[in-house]
Order: structure tokens, then C-alpha cells, then sequence
């Protein structure tokens, strides 16, 4: 393996921290707003987005999540022309259900709880909480365990 | 807002099992996180070292010039020589731990002298400083020549001269690990969790992201309520390494 090859197969999603009291899909919708959104939280929580988000950055179009019918914003950053899609912090990566939703059945995990399990108690099947669980291995484990906004390059820290 | 990259860490390998054969999870850990967990189907240098490697790119993705201080290592050459390849600057630190339970596992069965013996080998741990324990590993040595030990555990004892300087080397860095408790508590959680799941079966990468996703779970995991409630005020491993965390239960952050 090369060390130039990323490890991080899903790098290309930044996770968008959504308060309470917002109103996503209003928000998702409102250009200008979700651009004042978005620098509100690239100026409180820059260790979440790419360092090359500084030299500005410009909205490249929409993805819709089949499964959730939720709308997603893409941008695309000026000094890289790398294009990212901003999934909000309620959803999973791969939107496969809400963040809340899939929380339990991912802490059963931490215990080993077998798919079959979890699929009893909390419904869906067993390969669904399979395909949740694997995905949680996708990020980098460095990049989304350690967050110093000082001594490392936010620039780096995929998701 | 965050601390410092954990300067000091600890790695050794899981011995597990995939589609009936014995692999190796080569697992990087520091400040109470799992950084790197890849599995390796060979446990030579080679195959260590492209395992591991996986945890040195991602931690020059963070910092291009990341190298550890020290790292906390037993005594397999292969995963020392795997990082010295991967981390030319890299102080390897060997963990006494392992000699002490090496000695011990030598003298099961002679209560007395493993309970002396037991003694004496901590009291080198904790001496002040590098001169300190070499003197009272000479002690150490020159009692056991009297002592009319077992050969397999007198070789263990005179071969503590040899790794002498990896031990005392962890006198140059006082925040170093000199044993790999945290690393084996971490491989617990990795043992119950394998053990549960009954090893690897299917694809090496769905084993590895299933390593990696347990790797994230324990990383981002709560404490019980008992443990934040005794010493620390901290709610999980990411916390205790960054200062902060991002929600809680009443959708508040810190740090």
C-alpha cells in the first residue's frame, strides 16, 4: 500500500454539526442562509472541515437520500476543486436512518451483541445493524478520534 | 481547544482468527484510544509493518511530520522493527510487564519464590532513575546466583541485562508507558468483542472494517455511570484525549 493512497474510502463527506432549533430542510434550501449556517460552524468547529475551506468555497448542487427523502448540499472548495457533500450530524453516513435511531443498536455493538439481536429488539434485520456497524470503520480512526485545533492541520481530518 | 498528537504510545498484535486461520490485529492505542487496528495475516516484519502503516498515514494526514516519541512494544522484534521502518525517530520502549509475567509464568507452581521474585523485580521498576535500576538489577542478579533457581527462570533473569537499556530508556521521557496496561486493557475489549462474534469469516476488508468500527465505538464509547462518577468528570475516551465533546444527553457540549 502507498503512502499517498488514502485509507479513507469515505473522506469526501463532511459531517455538519445541525443545533437544535434549526430547521434543516428550510435551511438546506435557503442559499444564503446555509452559507451564513455554514460559516458559523466552519468558524466554531474548524477542526471538522478542510483547512482548504478558507480560500472560500462554492455550493456545487444537491444529493437526495432515496431511503430518506432528505436533501443534502454539495460544495466545492476554490482552492482544491475537490467537491464535498455536507450530510447533517442527525443522519448516518450513507444516510442509511437517523443518527438517533441507530445509536442504540451501535452502543449494543460496543458489548458484542450479535445483528440478530439488536434486529430483535430494535427492529429492521440483522444485515441492516451489520451495514451500520461496518460503516462506522469507513472514517479515519486518527482523523475523527483526535481533534487539536491547534497542533494538527484541520485541513486533514476527514470524515 | 484539543490537546497535543499523543506523543507516547503503545501497539502490539491481537492474535485472532480468520476463516480458521491465526492473523494478527495490529493495534496502535494512545491516551485510552484505539488510533490503528489492521488486520495482518503474517506476524513477520513485512507484513506488520504494511499493517501498521495504515495508522501511520492516517496520522500524517493530521500532521506530515508526525512521529511518536516513544512507543510501548513486548519484545516481538518484528513489530519493533516494523516501526522503526515506518518511524525512523521512534524511542522503542519495551514493556517490563511482559518479562515480569514471563519470569512469573516460569515459577507457577513455587509460590514463595515467584512472590519474592515478584518483589524484587517491581522494586527495579520503580527505581528513581536509569543508574538506580541497573544497580538494582545487579542486586536482583546476584541474589538469584545464589538462590540455586530453575534454569529457565535464572535465563530470564540475566536476560534483563540485555534489554537493560530499552527499559531504562523510558527514564529520558517521564510520560512515557513503561508497561502496556492501557494497551491491554484496550485488547480485553478487542478479545470480548472477537470472542462474541465468533472471529472473522468473511471478506480481510469487511474483517478490517469491522475492526476499525470497533476501534470508533470503544473510542466514542460513555463511560458507565460509575466511572464518571468516581474520579473523572470526563464521559468518554474522546473527551479524556481532547478536552471536549461535542453533545451530551442534554445537547450541550464542553471544552
Amino acid at each position: 500500500m502507498s503512502e499517498d493512497v488514502s485509507t479513507v474510502p469515505g473522506d469526501k463527506t463532511i459531517c455538519l454539526p445541525i443545533g437544535d432549533g434549526v430547521e434543516y430542510d428550510t435551511l438546506v434550501q435557503d442559499r444564503k442562509a446555509f452559507r451564513q449556517y455554514l460559516d458559523q460552524q466552519i468558524a466554531q468547529h474548524p477542526e471538522l472541515f478542510p483547512a482548504e475551506m478558507e480560500a472560500g468555497y462554492c455550493f456545487h448542487g444537491f444529493r437526495t437520500s432515496a431511503k430518506l427523502g432528505l436533501v443534502s448540499r454539495r460544495i466545492r472548495l476554490v482552492a482544491n476543486g475537490e467537491a464535498y457533500q455536507l450530510r447533517p450530524d442527525f443522519v448516518m453516513p450513507y444516510m442509511i436512518g437517523n443518527t438517533e435511531d441507530v445509536e442504540k443498536g451501535l452502543y449494543l455493538r460496543q458489548f458484542g451483541v450479535p445483528f440478530d439481536a439488536i434486529a430483535h429488539v430494535l427492529g429492521k434485520d440483522a444485515m441492516y445493524w451489520y451495514r451500520a456497524s461496518q460503516s462506522l470503520g469507513r472514517p479515519s480512526i486518527v482523523g475523527t478520534t483526535i481533534k487539536d485545533g491547534e497542533a494538527i492541520p484541520p485541513s486533514s481530518v476527514k470524515r | 481547544m484539543g490537546r497535543p498528537f499523543p506523543p507516547h504510545l503503545l501497539s502490539d498484535e491481537k492474535h485472532t482468527w480468520w476463516q480458521g486461520e491465526r492473523v494478527y490485529v495490529a493495534t496502535t492505542v494512545g491516551e485510552g484510544c484505539i488510533l490503528g487496528a489492521q488486520l495482518s495475516v503474517g506476524a513477520g516484519s513485512e507484513a506488520l509493518q504494511e499493517a501498521y502503516r495504515v495508522f501511520a498515514q492516517e496520522a500524517r494526514e493530521l500532521d506530515s511530520h508526525y512521529s511518536p516519541q516513544t512507543l510501548n512494544t513486548d519484545g516481538w522484534e518484528a513489530t519493533q522493527n516494523a516501526w522503526r521502518g515506518l518511524f525512523a525517530g521512534v524511542n522503542l520502549i519495551l514493556c517490563f510487564l511482559h518479562s515480569v509475567l514471563a519470569i512469573g509464568q516460569r515459577c507457577r507452581l513455587q509460590g514463595e519464590l515467584w512472590q519474592s521474585l515478584q518483589d524484587k523485580l517491581w522494586n527495579i521498576y520503580h527505581a528513581p532513575d536509569a543508574a538506580e535500576f541497573i544497580e538494582r538489577l545487579r542486586h536482583l542478579q546476584a541474589w538469584a546466583i545464589g538462590q540455586n533457581l530453575p534454569e529457565s527462570v535464572m535465563t530470564k533473569i540475566l536476560n534483563l541485562s540485555v534489554k537493560a537499556s530499552h527499559f531504562t530508556l523510558a527514564y529520558q521521557f517521564p510520560e512515557a508507558h513503561r508497561t502496556s496496561n492501557m494497551l491491554d486493557r484496550l485488547m480485553n475489549y478487542q478479545d470480548r468483542v472477537l470472542f462474541a462474534m465468533q472471529y472473522f469469516h468473511g471478506y480481510q476488508d469487511s474483517a478490517n472494517l469491522t475492526l476499525r468500527a470497533m476501534a470508533m465505538l470503544w473510542n466514542f464509547h460513555p463511560y458507565g455511570r460509575r466511572s464518571q462518577s468516581n474520579a473523572t468528570d470526563t464521559v468518554s475516551p474522546f473527551e479524556e484525549l481532547n478536552g471536549f465533546y461535542y453533545l451530551s444527553d442534554d445537547n450541550e457540549g464542553s471544552g
